[in-house]
């Protein structure tokens, strides 16, 4: 491989990186506000739309990177020929950008996608029940006995 | 003429794929860890300021594609093996759609632990146990035989 072709492609490949750590910090200063306001819980955007999905703030943290892919992808294809007037040179300015801006949005996607799904299974598996008194579970009769304080 | 081409398309959803199999592998270890509430390996820290075992495992896990990949489509392309190639780039990107997602996250965890490591508790972490779910590791004393 070429070192300008290596170098498109670690700039590529670092624009998608930073993409989903600006993702993980969007995520990062969520929790951390939670943390600090208990006066935001159970308020917007710290619900959920539903009991068995994420929270609203994780949700708005996937759909700031769709927004930011769509919104390169919509700069560079220019469906509604909005550039036609613009210089050339300026227009080739901004298309690259809108590439980039697709690349980081792409790295919010790839970071912002899986943790949904993580959050969302998460967020579904029962947590254990302590056994009723005078059962006891296997693990715990294999370690030892139990005894109630 | 598109701009984003068909093959621009097919390589983000590789990514894509990449990045799902990093956060299925990390739902899967705290998923269990939540279901038996597990607190040994490879659900420890082995410092109270890094992230836990599990996370740095799917941070490892995500390394070898991408490095297999890379190194996989080096060789093809000096053999001249284009169907070798064409896979070691497919593996490549999925690896790093894995590095991608497994690297910010434990960037995020390790933000978590260096902010406030006393109080600061994940939102994800503390909903998911309500205070009305009585605790099978509190008031009781386990008697090794």
């Amino acid at each position: 491989m070429s070192m300008p072709e290596l170098d498109k492609e670690a700039i590529e490949f670092l624009t998608r990186f930073f993409g989903g750590t600006a993702s993980a910090l969007e995520q990062f200063f969520a929790e951390w506000w939670w943390t600090n306001h208990p006066e935001a819980r159970n308020q917007f955007p710290f619900t959920r739309p539903e009991q068995h999905l994420p929270f609203w703030s994780n949700i708005i943290i996937g759909g700031i990177s769709v927004a930011e892919a769509l919104l390169g992808l919509g700069i560079e294809e220019d469906p509604m020929k909005l550039l036609e007037r613009v210089d050339y040179k300026v227009k080739e300015q901004m298309k690259e950008f809108a590439k980039g801006l697709r690349k980081f949005g792409e790295g919010g996607i790839l970071y912002s996608a899986p943790m949904l799904t993580k959050t969302t299974i998460v967020h579904n598996v029962p947590t254990p029940v302590a056994a009723p008194i005078g059962q006891v579970r296997t693990e715990q009769l294999l370690a030892g006995r139990v005894i109630k304080l | 003429m598109n701009m984003v081409t068909q093959k621009e398309t097919e390589e983000f959803f590789i990514r894509l794929a990449g990045a799902l199999t990093g956060g299925l592998e990390d739902a899967g270890l705290e998923g269990y860890q939540k279901s038996t509430g597990m607190r040994t390996f490879p659900f420890n820290q082995l410092n109270p300021k890094i992230p836990f075992c599990d996370d740095l495992i799917v941070g490892g896990l995500a390394i070898p594609p991408w490095v297999i990949g890379y190194l996989m489509e080096e060789d093809a392309r000096k053999k001249g093996d284009m169907k070798a190639m064409e896979f070691g780039k497919n593996l490549e990107m999925f690896g790093e759609g894995d590095v991608i997602y497994a690297l910010n996250m434990l960037i995020h965890h390790e933000l978590c632990l260096l902010m406030e490591p006393q109080i600061f508790a994940p939102a994800t972490m503390v909903t998911s146990v309500p205070a009305s779910v009585p605790r099978s590791d509190v008031g009781h004393k386990v008697i090794k035989l």
